[in-house]
């Protein structure tokens, strides 16, 4: 023991101090991490032997009768006949109540901004009760009363622009009702495609609600309860997830060859029939309708295309568009349909313009590109709008100037005004987008009004290109901000995500005199950015003026410029002409030359043209708020005219009520909001924020370093000291 | 005192003493460096690690006087604490037996959190009818609700002067990738949010713990608006 000492102090040998050292190095450098990780590894146990017994699962709040817990899956069914450019979209939902007590049922519907609902059915097992439209108070009395009574009754009432809520009151316990909504709209035709896009799901909004007049008064205030507001559904919608299907099957009657026909949002099959007579569903078997067709034509035997989904059911998380595209130079250039009820003919004139491809850009532009990073862009939408604005940036060229305007509760700019397209300032601009973040909330107008107020510099064409979700409220406002304080600008909005609120793009871009473009998915950014930015360098079309019978009710009043790929859609009334069919010439110009069309109106398939155009009227009433039309007026006029139409509008409402009382009027009833499906791609029923921050493990991990540190410090010349004994 | 040269380390004997020396500089030097890196490691970590509680100390502080900018004005011209910041306080949450209210401010977003509790977007206002969701750190401004205990009160100060005082009704503890809360009541209710278990290291875990309650008395001027924020 005593030689092994004197060895260990006198006579170590060189190599095996250093062995040693090394080894005893080893030794304390995985004894720390083993320290660190045996750390860890307690912590990361301890949070995950969680019993989930203690209330872990999905949180739902209860109203005081535990009204809000059953809400069953919706079953939607729809069917949709294209006849040319008209479409009527059947919407069959079957509210079911799985619970044991009576439950009245809200949902709010999502329909095309240009809808025009004019039909409800509501079906008792065999029984149908059709359906009455009446003013929206009127109706919502008469709803309340057959609520009350214990009878089964639905109210379909327009909450604003493009969403509409059925309410269903008394569903007996284990039954369901069906109830069918039908409505009009037009088919989409842009740069040779028709489209018709199905809505689905909608965008939450942000923001407060319109003027008391504008939106709060469509909210109904004279039933006993409210029965049901926007914000409360919506919530509804953030906070479960519910698995709502639908089976869409359409038939489409083109009226004209066609290259492709296809679905976008939801795969669909595609079959092709010849018509055998007339399969299109004749939805609606209008009062007077054998007088509706005024003169009738044969109609040639065309093609018919049937389309159905390729799922049984799909789920209701993201609109279907379904598109079909005329061979070229088969579209015709300008068509007329017609449509006369009693002594009025209605007439839905399209005209396509002219073939651009020999025009060319000449004036440099100024643009402000406008994005959205509010927190209901965040995910994908964030991601396609920021491809969508990097594609913008890289079509301008050194003769332009551009901004980039970001907003969410904030606005600022990455530019104190508008700069020189240099490399250096493009550069700058694409760090400055790929920083974009989404986070906080949609203040739209102040960053409409910081982009109108940009300093212009002559000579330029001022462009606004907006690219937002739109998950806005206050709309009017906003409508009003641009009309306003447009000048000589443009204002093209880009509509981003699954469900962007089309209503507000398409109007927006209406009182901005641009043009409206949706981008559903990142694949889709260079595509659509190109064909918009083809608009956006010529309007191929100016000046319209249309030679119309005398006393025509033209809507919409003033023709707007028609920009490259994009029709021009008007609808009039007249007083009929039962012997003469409608003959009109279109005169306007087009790439500076004049230009003319002649139209002979053919009688439409589809009856409905009056429809359309007395959605448009009520379109046109409502937007003249913006101008400063008294309120009164608008709503008596809307009023004549939706009755008169048997149309749903803010001012009406359709209304149905099965006779006999089911429900004891002891018993009570339950409501059940019934939340949409949230739109795919989007983060904002994700509720729950994360909560924690690193800092008690970075103090732990800091400690345990340097704990390392100091063993590594007091490793080492301990053994030196031992090594060298002086 | 020289070491003793040995007939089986021919090493030693025959490499010159200079090249022991120089490796043993060598090594010394790694060391130091070594040694250098994992302190300066150590420390940065500590650092990092003290520093997120003093920050969300220190906001409180700003954040105070942003709150009394914002109260002066009745309410109606929202004050930023810090001139950068794109946020603002929009109440204020006084918890049993703190010593001072916390601030909380708009949008529950990571950097908003890292301040102050904050109010979930598109949640109800206090006080109006809905839920209000306000989430908080677990280690800094929500380590106080490990404490809470049903039946306890809580107050909740809009910047127009109302106070809302909360009971809590229940205590919850969810699995955030399966649960959403539902914003939407006939009354008002607060649910307070922050991250479970209180001691746990980990970042980024699952679980919430939920702290719900009811109105059950107002003070002040003015009466509840139903926007939300």
């Amino acid at each position: 023991m005593r030689k092994w000492k004197a060895w260990w102090q006198h006579g170590m040998p060189q190599s095996v101090c250093d062995e040693l050292e090394h080894w005893v190095r080893v030794v304390l450098t995985v004894g720390a991490a083993l320290l660190v990780f045996a750390a860890l590894k307690a912590q990361l146990a301890r949070a995950a032997e969680f019993p989930t017994d203690v209330g872990a699962g999905t949180l739902l709040f209860q109203t005081a009768d535990g009204g809000f817990d059953n809400a069953a899956p919706l079953s939607t069914d729809m069917r949709i006949s294209v006849a040319g450019v008209v479409a009527r979209v059947r919407v069959a939902q079957r509210f079911r109540n799985p619970g044991t007590s009576f439950v009245e049922a809200v949902y709010v519907l999502p329909l095309p901004d240009d809808a025009a609902v004019d039909r409800l059915l509501m079906q008792i097992g065999e029984r149908v009760v059709e359906g009455e439209i009446h003013e929206r108070v009127q109706a919502e009395r008469i709803y309340a009363t057959a609520r009350a009574a214990g009878q089964r009754a639905s109210l379909v009432r327009q909450t604003s622009a493009n969403l509409f809520t059925t309410a269903v009151a008394n569903i007996p316990p284990g039954e369901s009702i069906d109830i069918t909504i039908e409505y009009l709209q037009t088919a989409r035709y842009d740069a040779g495609e028709f489209s018709l896009r199905i809505p689905m799901t909608l965008t939450p909004r942000y923001g407060t609600p319109d003027t008391p007049e504008a939106l709060a008064a469509l909210l109904s205030a004279d039933l006993p309860e409210p029965i049901v507001t926007i914000d409360s559904v919506m919530a509804a919608a953030a906070s479960s997830t519910p698995k709502h299907e639908a089976t869409v099957h359409a038939v489409l009657a083109p009226g004209m060859p066609l290259v492709s026909v296809g679905a976008r949002g939801h795969d669909m099959r595609v079959t092709r029939e010849r018509d055998q007579g007339s399969s299109l569903e004749s939805a609606k078997p209008s009062p007077g309708s054998a007088a509706a067709y005024g003169v009738r034509v044969a109609p040639p035997p065309a093609e018919l295309y049937v389309l159905d989904t390729v799922l049984p059911r799909v789920p209701m998380d993201r609109d279907v568009v379904i598109a079909w595209r005329p061979q070229v130079g088969v579209a015709p250039a300008v068509a007329a349909l017609t449509e006369t009820r009693g002594d009025t003919t209605y007439a839905l004139l399209m005209i396509l313009p002219p073939s651009s491809a020999h025009m060319s850009r000449s004036q440099p532009r100024e643009q402000i590109l406008v994005i959205d990073t509010s927190g209901s862009m965040a995910g994908e939408s964030i991601v396609q709008a920021k491809a969508a604005l990097k594609d913008a940036l890289g079509r301008l060229t050194s003769a332009d100037r551009f901004n980039v305007i970001q907003f969410n509760s904030y606005t600022s700019t990455l530019f104190p005004a508008p700069v020189p397209f240099t490399p250096q300032n493009y550069a700058q601009a694409l760090r400055y987008v790929d920083g974009l973040v989404a986070d906080n909330g949609t203040e739209i107008g102040t960053a409409i009004r910081t982009a109108l107020a940009q300093p212009a510099a002559t000579g330029y064409l001022r462009q606004l290109v907006f690219m937002t979700d739109g998950a806005v409220s206050s709309e009017t406002a906003l409508f009003q901000i641009i009309a306003q304080g447009l000048g000589d600008a443009r204002l093209f909005t880009i509509g981003i995500g699954s469900a962007p609120n089309s209503y507000f793009m398409r109007k927006a871009a209406q009182f901005g005199r641009g043009t409206y473009t949706h981008i559903g998915s990142t694949g889709e950014v260079a595509e659509k950015m190109q064909a918009l930015f083809a608009k956006l360098e010529r309007v191929a079309l100016s000046d319209v003026l249309i030679d119309w019978p005398d006393a025509v009710e033209l809507y919409p009043h003033e023709i707007p410029d028609v920009y490259a790929g994009e029709p021009l859609v008007v609808t009039a009334s007249y007083p009929a002409t039962p012997d003469r069919p409608l003959l009109t010439t279109a005169f306007g110009r087009a790439a500076g030359l004049p230009w003319k069309q002649t139209v002979a109106g053919v009688p439409s398939e589809l009856p409905g043209i009056s429809t359309l155009w007395a959605r448009r009227k009520i379109e046109h009433l409502i937007d003249s708020r913006v101008a400063g039309t008294p309120e009164d007026l608008i709503r008596k006029l809307v009023v004549d005219t939706a009755l008169e139409h048997h149309l749903v509008s803010p001012y009406t409402s359709l209304v149905a009520v099965d006779k006999t009382p089911v429900r004891p009027v002891a018993a009570p009833l339950d409501r059940n909001d019934v939340a949409n499906a949230p739109p795919a791609g989007s983060q904002w029923q994700a509720a729950l924020p994360r909560t924690a921050t690193p800092a008690p493990l970075l103090r732990i991990v800091g400690a345990l370093v340097l704990l390392l540190a100091s063993a590594v410090a007091l490793g080492g010349p301990g053994l030196s000291a031992l090594r060298r004994p002086s | 005192m020289k070491r003793p040269l040995r007939g089986d380390m021919p090493l030693a004997i025959t490499l010159p003493l200079h090249y022991d020396l120089a490796i043993r500089t060598r090594q010394r030097r790694w060391r130091r460096i070594a040694i250098g890196i994992l302190v300066l490691l150590g420390a940065t970590l500590l650092l990092a690690g003290f520093w997120m509680p003093a920050k969300a100390e220190l906001a409180q502080h700003l954040l105070d006087r942003a709150w009394s900018d914002t109260a002066a004005s009745g309410g109606g011209a929202a004050a930023r604490p810090w001139p950068w910041a794109d946020t603002w306080p929009v109440a204020r949450l006084t918890l049993p037996g703190a010593r001072k209210p916390l601030n909380v401010l708009a949008g529950a977003s990571g950097r908003n959190l890292a301040f102050a509790p904050a109010l979930m977007d598109g949640s109800a206002a206090p006080g109006a009818h809905g839920v209000t969701v306000i989430a908080g750190h677990r280690d800094t401004h929500f380590r106080a609700l490990a404490e809470l205990a049903v039946g306890d009160v809580f107050a909740l100060e809009r910047p127009d002067g109302a106070v809302y005082q909360y009971a809590v009704t229940g205590l919850d503890v969810v699995d955030s990738e399966r649960t959403e809360i539902r914003l939407d009541a006939d009354e008002s209710i607060v649910v307070l949010v922050t991250c479970w278990p209180f001691e746990a290291v980990t970042v980024g875990g699952k679980w919430r713990y939920l702290v719900t309650a009811h109105l059950v008395s107002t003070a002040g001027p003015a009466p509840a608006r139903t926007t939300s924020f």
